[in-house]
């Protein structure tokens, strides 16, 4: 009795192998799917029985209302990005500049002296006139696409658990990770590659692994990390190349494999689990030449690559299209190991450079993205943990401190309502006024693109059922086109 | 292999499902077979599938937090004496509730606002209401459905079923079993052949293929008891204290580092030390109870068989560091306790009641208070005491840095305290100013080392919220500023009803008389003029704890206030991680970094430095708890006595030894607590049949599921107490059962009925865990070392000798080879283990150059080396499976080689280049036969 039957199963086990086979094959037409389909022919009949292993963990499965968004880019400003040198202008900076704030003074990690007006100048872009600085003009020329979230909010202005927060909707116990949660509910359409990447070039951010992790979900749900400074895609995937086989070795390996294999399920009534192992394996050897395929960048033409440049984050993006048009769910590309954006000092510089690594690569991937129709169907998310205040940092006064209190992010593509604002920070930008974000909500908004109901996406462990936007969240329908 | 539990369990809908199911499979069995006639059938339905709705969908604004409209729907007294509208449910009227008109959403009050239950929901709350609205007391919850709670009853041992006059049965175990099979018209499958066994057993007891000489002795060996001399022996072996101890330590959540830290060191050095004791309790068989207590209070016995057993609490100190926050290490030793050995979610509740379970918050703060008052030192005990107390150069180093750490830690404390006192109005300001912004508590923020402190000011906050009301003899005066107060607006104390006013202490309200303050600010200054004044007095004449109080007994009450118990500046000193959360000025810090830094390294460094066990002591003044206001540390509430739980202690005997942990680990373990024991017989049972008997291994809270084979489960606990709560003789007992030595095959007819094999009508076939599997490898190779326990190694980057569980996890960076092979997060207690099958896996096995290694010492074992092929290929298939290699296999291997049969039988065929050897063998490696043990 399923009494629920509506109700997202991940045990979701197809029941025959022609349907597990044409799971599997979802979205994967560049693989061989004729010769697999026809390699049934002469396999064993299908096992109606349900299994009761966790077959196909990444097995695509159904959402629960229709989906707008199909898979999910987020781009991570990890250190925190400064919204009023970015996405939300503050004119009154400028009168201030200098000078102490006029109303009260929030609290943050450090101390903090006068208001800092930013060096950077804003401009209206697109037809719906949203305002955007120098730094992203790239980007901003589709902020016709964009929602820009201008009220965001989390709860502590430490790195470490608004990453948590960030990442995993709750900052100091141990949860599982937005894109494992994501995986667990719907799966992957790709099975000959991860469903949930983290790219983050040169090494880990903070607290390294805790962002992609999969915690008390399976690990199947667990990011998969990719140092994107590495550009051999051995250091990129594990074990993805054999290091002595050559492709005709490890075919006549398999050939064996199958028989042995074969002769030893057959004995045991075709047990689930055996078979399941099997097909892992037939996954495993497409997968190498799947993702050696989907790495290889130089397939791309020169246009595509000029448009992206030849840059750690152009190919970082030009990467995340290539996985998307493949079908991969969820990929997390960050901005680089420890927290680059955390410019405490020296920001116009620094914010300087780090938005010029990443405005041309944004623009040329979105401009991509929408070219190849791709973009109404892929949520592309940007931001960082926290803002950073208003004020700038004693005793040096270039840079500015961590802000929680309100900061800014955008979404575009899978279904978001293009050209609009969402919220706003008081007069100085340092704590969200209007319609403050928690979150939980920017999660609860990011599922329900993705066709999913946060309060339903449950998994039960230690007793009670757990979700991503814990007991929070609520989806924030102005931004839903 | 059994599905995975959270999964199959996830597939229902967190509250309306679940009754559902009980209601109808489940509760049938249940009432017929076990409930005594008491059951009410009133309470049961209210708490199965009416508390659970209301719950779900109405609490959240009709509950202890908010009550919307007035209106609280979790209490009798709330739902019958209802909110603003009258009352919400009148019993045997359902039509004219003001509830079911509210979830029919026919009137213009539609409930739940959002969305609307679902129709079986109303039906459901129609139907109570008709009947009678039932609705137990509110403060009993030691009623009856507790008490006839499956997990919680006593261990009694079941009545043999009498009517049968099979011979299958070896025991009652198996008789119950058969007894639940036949009601379920299934029958048992046959006996295992012995060759199938001794693998499955090898695996079982010792996480290792038999060795082959081992294989052929007990296959030849004719005698009856074959068997179970067999099952000494494996057991006799240290490599079955191995390989449970790694089942241990998915409880015990180990991890050789604390996550991610900012401060010190990230590493535990002696986490193995921890692992170790494990091996060794297990393999000396140390009984339960005994195993358990000393992983609790190893500290507090006397009787200890080395002072390296002092290592056993690492069970409590080897959990995440959780970035030093106090909350979170607590909380996570109250889950590891709780959860992990009793199979009770005491955590959920930290922040309010537990939803399902009869655990109050207060029963949470009462064993927080407990580990509160524990500290680990920070110069652990050596695991050899007399060995190290020779090391007197060494020592005297290392006497020299802890002093230093003790010292600054000292002034630091005193600068502190003293400013609590001196600083009065300071902090006063401060709390007033406050109340915007995050405290100290909640998050990190750097300070300078001139600043009043951040904790402190907390420590005033709560102390003020506590204390400052209008008649408070000495906080009255601040408590009527602060209502009086608004901006521009002059203090006006004097008049303050002289009812109210006439309790302020006399020297207070003089000065308020002779200086009146015109704001909060004066009325500070004021307080910390008084203060210090009163301080100065204290100090003239001595300032030790034993001297008389001041003569005036108004200036003694304000010296109480900054001297006394539950003041402010009654704060013990910390030296480990407590510390640098006190102190966030960064000199400071960086000096404490310095100078722990400096005590870290010769505690690891030298090579003579001895190992030392990650113990835990009791704190000088262990101290009760408050509750924290749904779980925040800034909303302290009232203490609670350290004690038990109140579920198992319905007397709520208070603790009086030290922090408590001692009585804690008695109270759990003692006879009258089934928990622990019905945990671990669960575990014991799914780790030799490949499921669990309660598909909830770390829940047996109300709402897990009543075992399938409830009397196969007691017995199984009786078993075990029999046998003095030996491990080892249980896990003997379980393997001699004709139910573990069934064949694992599948039966179309059996499926028919059970697919799920619930009643345990075969064995499970199994699939090596991670360890199991690397150590199989490491055993083809010819490259296991002997050697128990020791520092833990690398061994995700290199191939290395030793046995798996002696690898280094990375609690912060776990190797993601561990967890694609289900290797569980050790962030949390964990006993039971994914089964998941991804490609990534697969991709392991074929390309990882570890499996190249493996392949190419397999053939140059001296025992393989010289064969013949035909010969080499049949002593590998013993090796990896046990057994003969078929003729189709070796056509098919010398397919693989290009060689003729004929040739394969002679000699080496030299035509065969090593690295096709190398490859065949590899592919047999990677064969299903090799991981599957049926």
């Amino acid at each position: 009795m399923n009494p629920c039957p509506d109700e997202i199963s991940p045990t979701h086990v197809p029941t025959s192998r022609r349907d597990w086979l044409k799971r599997s094959g979802t979205g994967l037409g560049l693989l061989g799917l004729g010769s697999l389909l026809a390699e049934e022919t002469d396999a064993s009949p299908p096992d109606p029985r349900p299994s009761r292993t966790e077959a196909m963990p990444l097995a695509a499965k159904p959402p629960h209302h229709k989906a707008s968004a199909r898979s999910v880019v987020h781009l991570f400003m990890n250190g925190g990005p400064s919204h009023v040198d970015t996405f939300d202008p503050k004119p009154l900076l400028h009168k201030y500049h200098g000078k102490p704030l006029p109303e009260s003074h929030l609290r943050t990690e450090r101390k903090t002296g006068a208001v800092m007006q930013s060096p950077f100048k804003f401009q209206p872009y697109g037809q719906s006139g949203v305002e955007v600085s120098e730094l992203f003009s790239h980007t901003a020329k589709f902020v016709d696409e964009m929602a820009v979230i201008r009220s965001m909010q989390s709860e502590v202005p430490n790195h470490e658990p608004s990453l948590m927060l960030m990442n995993c909707g709750h900052s100091r116990l141990p949860r599982p990770s937005m894109g494992s949660w994501v995986t667990y509910g719907l799966g992957s359409e790709n099975q000959n590659l991860p469903g949930f990447l983290a790219m983050c070039p040169g090494g880990y951010p903070i607290v390294s692994t805790n962002n992609w992790r999969s915690s008390f979900l399976p690990g199947a749900y667990q990011g998969t990390y990719l140092d994107t400074q590495q550009t051999d895609i051995d250091k990129l995937v594990a074990n993805i190349r054999n290091p002595k086989w050559s492709r005709d070795v490890q075919e006549r390996q398999l050939e064996l494999l199958r028989r042995l294999n074969r002769n030893h399920a057959g004995e045991r009534e075709k047990e689930a689990a055996l078979e399941a192992r099997i097909q892992s394996f037939e996954l495993a050897f497409r997968m190498q030449m799947e993702a050696q395929e989907a790495f290889d960048l130089s397939r791309e033409t020169q246009a595509t690559l000029d448009a992206y440049g030849d840059t750690l984050h152009g190919r970082q993006l030009l990467l995340t299209r290539r996985l998307v048009e493949r079908g991969v769910r969820f990929i997390q590309v960050w901005s680089g190991a420890g927290q680059p954006w955390d410019n405490h000092d020296n920001l116009e510089v620094q914010h300087r450079k780090l938005s010029g690594d990443w405005d041309r690569p944004i623009g040329a991937f979105l401009a991509d993205l929408k070219q190849r129709g791709l973009l109404e169907s892929t949520l592309v998310m940007w931001g960082g943990e926290f803002g950073r205040t208003p004020v700038a940092e004693l005793p040096g006064l270039s840079g500015r401190d961590h802000n929680h209190y309100g900061f800014s992010c955008w979404l575009a593509g899978g279904g978001v309502r293009g050209g609009t604002t969402y919220g706003a920070t008081d007069d100085f930008g340092f704590q969200a006024e209007e319609s403050p974000v928690h979150v939980n909500d920017l999660h609860a908004t990011l599922l329900h693109l993705l066709g999913l109901d946060h309060r339903r996406l449950t998994y039960r462990y230690a007793g009670r059922d757990f979700r991503l936007t814990d007991v929070g969240g609520r989806v924030l329908e102005d931004i839903i086109a | 292999m059994w599905h995975p539990l959270p999964f199959s369990q996830s597939t229902r809908r967190w509250n309306l499902c679940q009754p559902l199911r009980f209601a109808v499979g489940v509760l049938i069995l249940w009432c017929t077979l076990i409930c005594s006639a008491y059951a009410d059938q009133n309470e049961r339905f209210f708490e199965r599938r009416v508390r659970p709705i209301l719950i779900d969908h109405c609490v959240g604004c009709h509950g202890p937090n908010v009550q919307e409209g007035g209106l609280r729907l979790d209490t009798r007294m709330g739902v019958f004496q209802g909110g603003d509208s009258g009352p919400a449910v009148m019993p045997g009227q359902a039509e004219n509730s003001l509830l079911i008109t509210a979830i029919r959403r026919t009137e213009d009050r539609a409930m739940p606002p959002d969305e609307a239950l679902a129709p079986k929901e109303i039906e459901t709350l129609r139907q109570w209401i008709a009947d009678g609205a039932f609705w137990p007391s509110d403060t009993d919850h030691s009623g009856s459905l507790v008490e006839q709670h499956w997990s919680l009853m006593p261990i009694r041992e079941p009545r043999l079923p009498v009517d049968t006059d099979s011979n299958w049965p070896h025991g009652k175990i198996d008789a119950l079993l058969l007894k639940r099979l036949v009601d379920q018209q299934l029958t048992p499958s046959p006996q295992v052949n012995r060759r199938t066994l001794i693998r499955r057993l090898s695996y079982d007891l010792k996480g290792l293929p038999p060795e082959l000489d081992e294989i052929e002795r007990a296959l030849e060996d004719s005698s009856p008891d074959a068997i179970s001399r067999l099952v000494d022996r494996f057991m006799a072996s240290p490599r079955y204290g191995e390989h449970w101890a790694r089942h241990w330590m998915d409880v015990a959540r180990y991890a050789d580092n604390k996550g991610y830290v900012f401060f010190e060191q990230p590493e535990f050095p002696w986490a193995f030390t921890y692992r170790d004791y494990v091996i060794r309790a297990l393999n000396q068989d140390r009984p339960y109870d005994r195993f358990v207590m000393e992983q609790l209070a190893a500290d507090k016995l006397d009787d200890l068989e080395s002072p390296a057993d002092m290592a056993a609490l690492g069970f409590i100190t080897v959990g995440g560091h959780f970035v030093n926050n106090t909350h979170d290490i607590i909380d996570d030793r109250i889950d590891v306790v709780t959860r992990g050995l009793m199979g009770l979610t005491v955590t959920c509740a930290r922040c309010h009641d537990h939803k399902y379970d009869p655990i109050s918050q207060a029963d949470y703060y009462a064993l927080y208070g407990i580990f509160q008052s524990c500290s680990e030192p920070i110069v652990p005990p050596p695991l050899d005491p007399a060995t190290a107390a020779e090391l007197t150069d060494y020592n005297s180093t290392l006497n020299e840095r802890h002093q230093s750490l003790i010292n600054f830690v000292s002034q630091k404390y005193e600068t502190l305290i003293a400013g609590s006192r001196r600083r009065v109005d300071e902090y006063l300001i401060a709390v007033y100013r406050r109340r915007t912004h995050p405290s100290a508590e909640e998050f990190m923020l750097i300070a300078d080392p001139e600043d009043i402190n951040p904790a402190m000011i907390t420590r005033w906050e709560g102390h003020l919220s506590r204390t400052a009301k209008p008649a408070h003899p000495i906080w009255g005066p601040w408590a009527v500023a602060l209502e009086q107060k608004r901006p521009q607006e002059r203090l006006d104390l004097d008049s303050t009803p002289a009812e109210t006013a006439s309790k302020w202490n006399p020297l207070l309200a003089s000065r308020l008389q002779s200086e009146p303050p015109n704001s909060i600010e004066d009325l500070a200054n004021l307080y910390g003029l008084l203060f210090r004044e009163v301080d100065d007095e204290w100090q003239a004449i001595g300032n030790t704890k034993d001297a008389a109080p001041l003569a005036n007994a108004a200036h003694e009450a304000l010296r109480i206030e900054i001297y006394g118990k539950d003041t402010p500046s009654d704060l013990p000193p910390k030296l480990d991680w407590g510390f640098l959360s006190l102190f966030p000025d960064r000199a400071t810090q960086n000096e404490y970094k310095r100078l722990l830094k400096s005590l870290e390294e010769w505690l690891v460094d030298p090579a003579e430095a001895p190992d030392r066990a990650m113990a835990l002591v009791d704190d000088d003044q262990p101290e009760d708890a408050r509750v924290f206001i749904r779980g925040n540390p800034n909303q302290p509430g009232e203490r609670v006595p350290r004690r038990f739980l109140q579920l198992l202690d319905p007397e709520q005997t208070a603790f009086e030894e030290g922090s408590g942990r001692k009585e804690l680990a008695e109270a759990i373990v003692s006879p009258t607590n089934p928990l622990p024991d019905r945990v671990l017989s669960n575990r014991i049972w799914m780790h030799l049949m490949g499921r669990p008997l309660v598909d909830t291994p770390a829940d047996f809270g109300l709402r897990s599921e009543r075992p399938t084979l409830p009397r196969v489960m007691n017995q199984t606990v009786v078993e075990f107490r029999r046998r003095g709560r030996s491990q080892k003789a249980l896990i003997r007992h379980l393997v001699l059962t004709r139910t573990y030595q069934q064949v694992s095959r599948r039966r179309p007819e059996a499926e028919a009925i059970d697919p799920e094999n619930r009643f345990c009508w075969r064995q499970e076939p199994k699939r090596l865990q991670f360890e199991a599997m690397r150590d199989t490898l490491l055993v083809a190779a010819n490259r296991l070392s002997p050697r128990v326990g020791g520092p833990s190694q690398d061994l995700v980057n290199q191939l290395g000798h030793h046995r798996t569980i002696y690898g280094f996890i990375n609690r912060l960076d776990v190797p993601p080879v561990l967890t694609t092979f289900d290797f569980p997060n050790p962030a949390a207690t964990s006993p039971m283990r994914q089964r998941t099958t991804v490609p990534p896996q697969a991709l392991y096995w074929m390309n990882e150059p570890h499996m190249l290694t493996i392949a190419e010492e397999l053939l140059s074992r001296p025992d393989i080396v010289d064969l013949a092929a035909k010969a080499k290929l049949e002593k590998i298939a013993w090796i990896l499976w046990g057994r003969t290699a078929t003729d189709e296999e070796l056509e098919w291997a010398f397919d693989f080689l290009d060689i003729s049969p004929e040739e394969s039988s002679r000699g080496t065929a030299k035509s065969v280049s090593p690295e096709t050897w190398q490859a065949l063998i590899h592919a047999l490696l990677m064969s299903n036969e090799t991981v599957f043990i049926d």
